[in-house]
C-alpha cells in the first residue's frame, strides 16, 4: 500500500515549489517589461549618433584612432551573463561561447584577457581564465554613467595600445521568449551596422551631410562622437542582456510552474487511487467479520 | 516652425515640439536657430537651452553633446538633459555647494578635478535657469 502520509506531504511540498515559481516568473515578467522599456528608450539617440558617426565616415580625409585597425596581440572579451541562475540556458550558453571563442583566438596566438559582468560569470571563469576586472553589482542597477565609466576604461587601454581589439559576448534581446548569443567587435568600430540593430536601423537616413557646418570641426566632433558612439553601443549590450535574462528566467519559470502543475495532477491521481483502495480494503474486513460473525 | 527633439542614452525628453526659435549652447556660444537654418552640427557646452513652443519659452538644462540642425528641424543629443520644470532647486543648490568645496579643498588628481568642475558647471546652470 501506498504510504498516503507521504504522498500527501509531497503534493504539499511541490505546491509550495509552485507557489515559489509562479511568484518568480511575475517577478521577472514586471522586471522584463522595465528592462524593455529602457531599450526602446534608449534607441533614438543610440540611432542618431551612429547615424552621424557613419555620416562622417563618408567625409573626405577622416581618421580617428578608435577606427583603425592593427593586429590582434592583446584582445579585451567582454562577457556579459547574469548574477543569478534559475534563467534556463541564459548562461551556460554564453560560457559555451565565449569557450569557443577563447580557443579559435588561442589558435591564432591572440592573447585574451576576460571583462566578466555578471557573477555567474566570474564564478565560471575565474579558475579558467585570466580575469582582467570583474565588474560586479552593475547588472542590480544598470546606470548610463557606471557603464560609462567601464568604457572609458577600456578606451583607455585602446589609447595606450595595450588592448587591439575589444569583443563582447552576450545574449541579444529578440523577444521575451527567444534570445541570441551575439559576438560582437565594439573596437575597432567599422561602419557596419551592429548586428544586434541590423533590423532596427535603417540605412537610409545615414547620408547626405555633404552641406553641413561642423562646428568647430569635423575632426573635434569625430573625436567627441567616436567614444560617445562605443559608450552607448556598451549600454545597449548591457541593456539587451538584462532584458534577455529577465525573459530566459520568465519562460524558466513558466515552464518549471507548468512541471509542477503536471507533478501535483498525478501525485494526486495517485493518492486518490491509494485512498480508495484503502477504503475497498478496510470495507472487505467489515463485511468478511460480519460473514465470520453469522 | 522648427521640430525640436531632445535625446539622452536614457530618454527621449522632447519629441517633435514645434518652436518658433531654438537656442542652444553651442561649443563656440550662445546659437540661435530660426526656421530655413542650414544644415549644421555642433558639439554642445554644458549650458541651457530654450524653444519658444506656443508662446511660452520652455527651458532645459543639458550637457555634453551634440545638436543636428536639418531640415527645420533640431535634434539635441546631450549625456543628460533636464527639463527646468522638474529642477529641484534645493538639491541644485546643495550639489553647486559640494561641487565648490570638493574643489576649494584642492586634494584632486586632475581627473578628479575635472569631474567636479563639470558638476559645479552643471549645478549652476541647473540653478539659473530654474530661478
Amino acid at each position: 500500500m501506498a504510504d498516503l502520509k507521504a504522498i500527501k506531504k509531497r503534493i504539499g511540498s511541490v505546491q509550495n515549489t509552485r507557489q515559489i515559481t509562479r511568484a518568480m516568473k511575475l517577478v521577472a515578467a514586471a522586471k522584463l517589461r522595465r528592462a524593455q522599456d529602457a531599450i526602446v528608450a534608449s534607441r533614438p539617440y543610440a540611432y542618431r549618433i551612429f547615424s552621424i558617426l557613419l555620416g562622417l565616415f563618408k567625409q573626405e580625409g577622416i581618421s580617428h584612432p578608435l577606427l583603425v585597425e592593427r593586429p590582434e596581440k592583446r584582445v579585451r572579451l567582454i562577457v556579459l551573463a547574469g548574477d543569478r541562475g534559475l534563467c534556463g540556458s541564459f548562461n551556460a550558453n554564453i560560457f559555451k561561447e565565449a569557450q569557443k571563442f577563447l580557443k579559435a583566438k588561442k589558435q591564432e596566438n591572440v592573447e585574451v584577457v576576460l571583462d566578466v559582468i555578471g557573477k555567474r560569470a566570474y564564478d565560471f571563469f575565474k579558475k579558467r581564465h585570466p580575469i582582467a576586472t570583474h565588474h560586479e553589482g552593475l547588472l542590480a542597477k544598470v546606470t548610463y554613467p557606471r557603464v560609462s565609466e567601464i568604457a572609458n576604461e577600456l578606451l583607455e587601454a585602446f589609447k595606450k595600445e595595450e588592448l587591439d581589439a575589444i569583443y563582447i559576448i552576450y545574449n541579444e534581446f529578440k523577444s521575451a521568449i527567444s534570445q541570441t548569443i551575439t559576438t560582437e567587435r565594439l573596437i575597432p568600430i567599422s561602419d557596419e551596422v551592429p548586428e544586434g540593430v541590423a533590423g532596427i536601423w535603417a540605412t537610409s537616413e545615414m547620408d547626405g551631410m555633404t552641406n553641413y557646418i561642423f562646428e568647430p570641426g569635423k575632426e573635434a566632433i569625430l573625436e567627441e562622437i567616436v567614444p560617445r558612439h562605443f559608450r552607448m553601443q556598451l549600454f545597449r549590450c548591457v541593456l539587451e542582456s538584462v532584458a534577455s535574462e529577465h525573459g530566459a528566467r520568465m519562460s524558466a519559470m513558466e515552464n518549471a510552474t507548468k512541471n509542477a502543475s503536471e507533478m501535483i495532477g498525478s501525485l494526486t491521481l495517485e493518492y486518490n487511487k491509494a485512498r480508495q483502495e484503502k477504503i475497498t480494503r478496510e470495507l472487505m474486513e467489515i463485511v468478511g467479520g460480519v460473514e465470520a460473525m453469522k | 516652425m522648427i521640430r525640436v527633439d531632445i535625446v539622452t542614452p536614457t530618454k527621449k525628453l522632447v519629441e517633435g515640439a514645434k518652436a518658433d526659435w531654438v537656442k542652444i549652447p553651442g561649443h563656440l556660444g550662445e546659437l540661435e536657430i530660426l526656421p530655413g537654418h542650414r544644415e549644421l552640427l555642433t558639439l554642445l557646452t554644458t549650458g541651457p537651452l530654450s524653444f519658444m513652443q506656443d508662446g511660452r519659452e520652455r527651458k532645459f538644462a543639458i550637457s555634453h553633446g551634440f545638436a543636428e540642425v536639418r531640415k527645420n528641424r533640431v535634434l539635441v543629443m546631450a549625456e543628460t538633459a533636464e527639463d527646468a520644470a522638474a529642477i529641484d532647486k534645493a538639491r541644485a543648490q546643495s550639489a553647486k555647494k559640494r561641487a565648490e568645496e570638493k574643489l576649494v579643498q584642492g586634494v584632486l588628481n586632475e581627473h578628479e578635478f575635472k569631474k567636479h568642475q563639470l558638476k559645479l558647471q552643471r549645478a549652476i546652470v541647473r540653478q539659473t535657469i530654474s530661478s
